[in-house]
């Protein structure tokens, strides 16, 4: 071969490999424009949806399939104290107009609290139906209660929280692990079984109810299980990409942030932050016809929504100094994840049905918790965005 | 900087370099080859400094252009470790040509290329411009010595090399994946 065929068909290789590369990993990154004004009042509208469909009860619709035009029943009692505590943190930031159907969600949750046998022997109390208690279900119902604290400044529930604090506590491990069940047979933790979910939730609510009343002393079993999550659990419990996208963990680390952390939690928010910036970024590689082609379907608004709650959260420990450089980085990111997810929700109208006005969709269905995490990210997006 | 100048080795390899021209007998022009290396360095340079708008011009954020430049950096070293050297072509009679060549595509290969622009924006132009120049001077060496090594230990190295840039272009994809 000669010297110039070879630079021609070497021409031809990086032609072919960088035209591969721009339809793959290279795919644009498509960010919107976004308000603050405009994230508020899509998280408004979202918060829409689930008063709009909440039952008198104060249960609320679980999901909605908008090709058969049937609501889906699957209730799911952590997603119910979950959508609850959005509707609180939205109250948090002025949206008291939600304090009343939040209450009522909040009732239907107090109605189902159930006694449990605490290690200490002092009151303590799950959120179940059944023979046995999610750890998650009770930690969202404690989360809403602590938000519902700092909307309302009323503190009738505090004792509730306590005890839910207990019950939270009865399930931690020695090493911080958070077992996930609770069985009322056996009047005490179900052995051997955790969840990807749960640790986080219970450790951001033992953090929130540590915040609210200090003298219950619940920071002790708070730093046992951080120390956990962020040293050990993503090994431990077999869970990839480490770090686990946690937006729990992240509100975990954002509440007791002024408490002081060390260097191991800066450390696993440094790289949780970086977890997240590489998700949504990928996901803004969906914004061409192509990249969407090269990098499949958007995911459920509740799915994006985490991603925008675990950044909002990790910005917020961004005025550390140890993560002082990844301030603008993270913001900049949080507002294109931000913006993408309130261009994807259905705009309430006069012709639009309250099953879908306000809501995320995802191969035809709405799910409550898309309303929620999608509100709850938009929200925590606010300061970042113009 | 260890760490880059060792990307660039690999991205380059030298031993790859040095298997560039098939074997003759004509005399080395170590002036036609450095002024090769010289063009390439200066390539890798241009790149390395206009990596922000580059990155600006694709809509790219610097993470998201990091993992495809570890992606580049890997798939090249796997090609090399699977398949070995490309083969030799002729070398160019005149000067002007040979320079041309060793600056384009021995010396410049995609690696060097994506390297420079990532390394830019996460070590710093200083960084970029040692790297580069390392690289394509060990390459530009490989070349110019290239009469003095066993083919069958060429050839080896060319393959050890590329396994060595498989492992170092994962690690950069992996540190993308991450990377603000």
């Amino acid at each position: 071969m000669t010297a110039r065929r070879r630079v021609r068909a070497t021409l031809v290789a990086w032609a072919v490999g960088a035209g591969i590369l721009r339809l793959s990993l290279w795919a644009p990154e498509v960010c919107p424009s976004l308000t603050a004004a405009e994230a508020r009042a899509a998280a408004v509208d979202s918060a829409g949806w689930i008063v709009a469909n909440q039952a008198p009860d104060g249960e609320y619709l679980y999901a909605w399939d908008r090709d058969t035009g049937e609501a889906v029943d699957d209730y799911h009692l952590g997603r119910h104290a979950g959508v609850t505590m959005s509707l609180y943190q939205l109250a948090v930031a002025g949206e008291l107009d939600l304090v009343e159907p939040a209450d009522r969600g909040l009732e239907w949750m107090l109605d189902r609290l159930r006694p449990t046998v605490s290690p200490t022997g002092e009151p303590a109390a799950a959120f179940t139906e059944g023979r046995t208690a999610k750890l998650g279900a009770a930690a969202l119902l404690a989360v809403s209660l602590a938000h519902r604290r700092l909307a309302t400044g009323d503190t009738r529930h505090d004792e509730t929280m306590v005890a839910l604090g207990r019950f939270l506590a009865g399930q931690q491990r020695p090493d911080g692990s958070m077992l996930n069940l609770y069985s009322f047979a056996d009047d005490g933790p179900v052995p051997d079984e955790t969840s990807i979910y749960s640790t986080g939730e219970a450790l951001w609510a033992l953090a929130m109810i540590h915040e609210a009343l200090p003298a219950a002393g619940f920071d002790r079993i708070a730093w046992t299980t951080l120390d956990y999550v962020t040293i050990s659990r993503d090994e431990v419990e077999g869970y990839a990409p480490q770090p686990w996208p946690d937006q729990w963990a992240a509100y975990s680390l954002a509440e007791m942030a002024e408490w002081g952390l060390d260097d191991h939690h800066v450390d696993y928010a440094r790289r949780l932050i970086g977890r997240y910036a590489g998700i949504v970024r990928f996901d803004a590689q969906r914004g061409t016809t192509y990249g969407s082609l090269t990098h499949g379907p958007v995911p459920r608004g509740s799915g994006v929504g985490t991603w925008i709650e675990g950044l909002a959260a990790l910005r917020t420990l961004t005025v550390d100094p140890r993560l002082a450089d990844l301030d603008g980085p993270t913001a900049e990111v949080l507002a294109c994840g931000a913006a993408r997810l309130a261009e994807r929700q259905v705009e309430p109208g006069d012709d639009v049905p309250p099953e879908e006005a306000g809501a995320w969709f995802y191969a035809g269905e709405t799910r409550m918790d898309d309303q929620q995490h999608a509100a709850s990210g938009l929200l925590g997006a606010e300061p970042v965005l113009p | 900087m260890t760490s880059a100048i060792l990307a660039f080795l690999v991205a380059v390899n030298p031993a790859a370099s040095a298997r560039a021209f098939t074997r003759d007998r004509r005399p080395d022009r170590p002036v036609a080859i450095a002024i090769g290396a010289a063009i390439a360095v200066a390539i890798l340079v241009a790149l390395a400094a206009a990596s922000e708008t580059l990155l600006d011009a694709l809509d790219l954020s610097a993470g998201t252009f990091r993992l495809g430049a570890g992606v580049v950096v890997a798939v090249t070293g796997l090609r090399w470790l699977v398949l070995g050297p490309s083969e030799g072509v002729a070398e160019p009679d005149s000067g002007r040509a040979l320079s041309g060549f060793v600056a384009f595509p021995t010396l410049l290969t995609p690696g060097a290329a994506v390297l420079a622009v990532t390394v830019r924006l996460s070590d710093g132009l200083g960084t970029a411009v040692v790297g580069a120049s390392v690289g394509a001077a060990a390459g530009a060496a490989a070349l110019l010595w290239r009469r003095r090594v066993p083919v069958v230990i060429g050839a080896a190295l060319v393959r050890i090399i590329g396994a060595a840039a498989v492992v170092i272009g994962i690690g950069i994809g992996v540190d993308g994946v991450q990377t603000m």
